[in-house]
């Protein structure tokens, strides 16, 4: 180790002397800094990781209704998931989605369908603006994703399995996939010929399959590692040539790939869908609108034919106004209603939570703060009277609520704040509001005008 | 006791322009050359800017209509016996000439009292907004929201529905919340008037008829204009609303297409301030700076050519920049804070912060632009405000109606972004 100060390493991040929250028996502030959740994100608390299965049971059993084939029961190839409460934030579609992409890459599916063959999910989250007006940027997103999210790694993985190459002693001994059939090294350490055998037969496989030769090759090279896939693959694309193959890929290439490994379905959410349509002028919105019908429903695609693709689209009815008519013009609405009678069998309709699910809620953040027993109650130092005011001025979002907490937990930890009851609650949601987006500002009164014209009249 | 009615005017309509400098220009022409023509007047008029537009040419129906007003002034007569119809300067229009080469504003005046007597308008409007609010003068005529569209829907329905009536609804809720008395008209009434002025837009002949769909209706700009008509028919009749008796003897006095540049050319003679950009109010929002008394005071500027028929005369508020500064200032400021709390931007629309400052202030627009320019030859130390101006056009006024906006123009500088800070007392 150097003496040098310039070069000092750091090797562990000290822990605080004094805990803030150590007198509600907790290890840190129970609630989320921020509205949204980020999956994958370090933080518990914003991840999507505390979750209560519960609240959201309605719309859990509709989501399997819809999308999740079993044995006795297909799902459809579309469908929406619509907020009720307006145009709002924080209502918990993205909690609820990312909990449904656990819950079917778990196991790949096969617990949920009852089947053997496999089923993926992919949660996509549009970046607005340009760069996901045309359907090509759109599979480019999708590809993307299928790749961050591991799914593509996932099924390099099966293959690599099921290749041939790898015996099945040294199969046996792989626990966690990630670092042994996801790891070149390993397998080299085991004795696998990678670069010799296994990357050759894999890539020769997806060839037979149906998968064009440049992507074959990648993916049997890289696709097993989702950092490399993306850097010595992905990002060598230029635009040029996303532009002529991002369709055919997603809807073709990976669809052979998939189906070779055993997957039947795959599924993706496409949260924030707004986000898409905003950004397009009308004639993309009705382009973008042919384009997957094309793709996905009845052009001369495999996913097409095999009904691959399972679309779920996040929506609102601002969005639902503006789409319509493309949509409908492009016929997806005798596969997929928007409105009309048909719409609520094609949806899965977000509501906002009661008073007592978010007891259920903030309970559960609370539990996974607490480090000392200091009380029986769950909701301690909470008292159910100021969750339920708090709920009410945070508009019924859970996460309004969860990240209003956050600020009134850090006050009271500033101020020393020897309790956090309703009328503290109240008071402090007085002077620091929820900031809930998209709210307009009451019309205010115009002061009276200082100038009077007809003074001295009488 | 019999009111007495403004005279019935003697001409109704009027050109479509609302840049008064016209005038002053078409009359230099006539004295220049031997007799005018509209070819010769439209040919002479160079290219100008009105509002933050450049305009390259008048139309000549435009050019028509200032001869034809000026000879309703009595400043030019037709000559005939001549193949075009041609225009003589009379010896009024050469006083009136004079009198716009020697002082803007006293051409301003003269106009506003010729204006009066053919037209009736200028004084019969600003009584009028008296009428319809006592007590300040304010005049709101309630507009959709910024962004509103009817839905898909409602379109499919093709006819007067709900989403229609409740915007039309809240559109007079929130004006009424911004000022109670502001638009003295029930909900009743309201939604029903705007009902069958929608019918009219509905049903309205369309220029390119075979042009596909008509989605005037249904936009805001459609809605808007109907709830301009019922407005008009609501309370600038006749009639003024909830009153049994006419103050003027002609049926309608203002139309849309006469509405639209009166109120400008009001704006103009500092007798009324109007904006539809309002930062706190979604409309249109109108209020005198000129009224009727029976005395004058300091601070007032007589009119006295034009008379109520009560025998009233018309008083402008130019209250002198010493007798307004202090006011001035703190009005600015407060005006200019509440504007950046809203938007969250240090520099902000100067017309947004200008339209409000009139509005407390009951000055004109052009009061406006003579007092920044006092305000900013003023040394910093003595305000206690550091005010700056900018003449970058922000995004959001580079289309569309904002274009509109009546500029504020300082020393010949449009300005149209302001910033201020306190100064720390050293």
């Amino acid at each position: 180790m150097p003496r040098n100060p310039l070069l000092h390493r750091p090797y562990a991040v000290p822990e605080a002397a004094v805990n803030r929250y150590e007198r509600f028996g907790w290890d840190r502030n129970p609630f989320p800094d921020r509205l949204g959740v980020v999956p994958g994100g370090e933080d518990p608390r914003s991840n999507g990781s505390i979750y209560v299965e519960s609240v959201r049971s309605r719309e859990q059993r509709r989501f399997e209704e819809l999308l999740i084939p079993t044995l006795d029961r297909p799902a459809r190839s579309m469908a929406f998931l619509r907020e009720m409460a307006g145009r709002v934030r924080g209502i918990g579609k993205t909690a609820f989605l990312n909990r449904q992409r656990q819950r079917v890459m778990t196991d790949l599916g096969r617990t949920l369908s009852g089947r053997q063959d496999y089923l993926f999910a992919a949660h996509l989250f549009p970046p607005g603006g340009t760069n996901s007006r045309k359907f090509w940027q759109f599979a480019r997103l999708v590809i993307g994703v299928l790749n961050e999210q591991e799914v593509m790694a996932e099924l390099l993985w099966l293959l690599r399995a099921f290749s041939g190459c790898i015996p099945d002693p040294i199969l046996d001994q792989a626990n966690d996939l990630p670092t042994t059939l996801g790891n070149d090294d390993w397998l080299r350490q085991q004795g696998v010929a990678v670069d010799r055998d296994l990357v050759p037969t894999v890539s020769r496989k997806l060839v037979e399959a149906g998968v064009g030769e440049e992507l074959a090759e990648a993916l049997a090279k890289h696709g097993h590692a989702a950092d490399r896939f993306r850097l010595e693959f992905l990002r060598t694309i230029s635009d040029y040539r996303w532009r002529q193959i991002a369709g055919p890929w997603l809807t073709d290439d990976f669809v052979a790939a998939f189906r070779s490994a055993g997957f039947h379905r795959g599924l993706v959410f496409v949260d924030d869908f707004e986000k898409i349509v905003l950004g397009q002028n009308t004639a993309e919105r009705r382009t973008f609108a042919d384009d997957i019908r094309y793709s996905f429903v009845e052009g001369p695609t495999l996913a097409a034919r095999t009904k691959f693709y399972s679309l779920l689209w996040v929506i609102h009815p601002l969005v639902e106004e503006i789409l319509i008519r493309h949509w409908n013009a492009a016929g997806l609405d005798r596969f997929c209603a928007l409105t009309g009678d048909m719409a609520p069998a094609c949806r899965i309709e977000f509501h906002p939570l009661s008073a007592a699910d978010a007891e259920l809620l903030v309970a559960e953040y609370i539990g996974a703060a607490r480090r000392t027993h200091v009380n029986d109650d769950a909701l301690w130092p909470f008292s159910p009277a100021a969750i339920a005011a708090t709920f009410q001025i945070a508009r019924q979002l859970p996460g309004h609520l969860l990240s209003w907490l956050n600020l009134a937990v850090e006050k009271a930890a500033d101020d020393g704040w020897p309790d956090l009851s309703e009328e503290r609650l109240v008071e402090f949601a007085r002077t620091h509001p929820p900031r809930l987006l998209e709210e307009r500002a009451e019309a205010q009164p115009l002061p009276a005008p200082e100038a009077d014209l007809r003074a001295g009249e009488g | 006791m019999i009111e007495r009615l403004w005279p019935t005017p003697g001409h109704r309509t009027i050109g479509s322009f609302s840049d008064l400098t016209l005038y002053a220009d078409a009359l230099a022409c006539a004295s220049d050359s031997n007799g005018i023509t509209a070819a010769l007047l439209k040919s002479a008029l160079a290219p100008r800017l009105r509002a933050s537009r450049h305009v390259e040419r008048q139309a000549l129906s435009t050019v028509r209509s200032v001869l034809e007003e000026l000879e309703a002034f009595g400043w030019l007569s037709r000559q005939d016996g001549l193949p075009e119809l041609r225009y003589a300067l009379t010896a009024e229009g050469k006083a009136a000439l004079h009198t716009a080469r020697q002082a803007d504003r006293g051409f301003l005046r003269l106009l506003a009292s010729h204006m009066h007597a053919v037209y009736t308008i200028p004084g019969w409007f600003v009584d009028r907004l008296w009428a319809i609010n006592p007590q300040s003068g304010e005049v709101i005529i309630p507009a959709p929201e910024r962004e509103w569209n009817a839905s898909a829907t409602s379109r499919a329905e093709g006819k007067w529905g709900p989403e229609l009536r409740q915007e039309t609804a809240a559109a007079l809720r929130r004006v009424q919340q911004a000022n109670p008395t502001a638009f003295p008209v029930s909900v009743d009434d309201w939604v029903d008037a705007v009902s069958q002025a929608w019918l009219h837009v509905l049903t309205r002949k369309r220029r390119k008829p075979t042009a596909g769909d008509d989605a005037l209706p249904w936009s805001r700009s459609g809605l808007s204009l109907a709830m301009r008509m019922a407005a008009l028919r609501l309370l600038f009749g006749a009639i003024p609303y909830g009153s049994a008796a006419a103050d003027i003897a002609i049926d309608q006095p203002l139309s849309v297409k006469t509405f639209k540049p009166w109120c400008p050319r009001l704006q103009s003679l500092e007798l009324v301030a109007y904006t539809d950009w309002h930062p706190f109010v979604v409309g249109r929002l109108l209020f005198p700076t000129a009224v009727f008394r029976s005395r004058g005071e300091a601070f007032f500027e007589e009119l006295s050519e034009i008379r109520h028929p009560d025998g009233r005369r018309l008083f402008l508020h130019q209250p002198s920049w010493t007798a307004l500064r202090e006011r001035f200032w703190v009005n600015l400021a407060e005006v200019y804070q509440r504007v950046t709390q809203v938007t969250g931007l240090r520099y902000v629309s100067l017309f947004d912060v200008r339209d409000e400052v009139c509005r407390r202030l009951r000055i004109s627009p052009s009061l406006f632009d003579r007092c920044l320019g006092f305000a900013l030859e003023e040394p910093h130390p003595a305000t206690g405000w550091q005010l700056s101006l900018e003449t970058d056009v922000p995004e959001d006024q580079r289309a569309g109606g904002r274009l509109e906006r009546r500029p504020v123009s300082v020393g010949g500088i449009r300005y149209t972004i302001i910033a201020m800070a306190r100064l720390t007392p050293a």
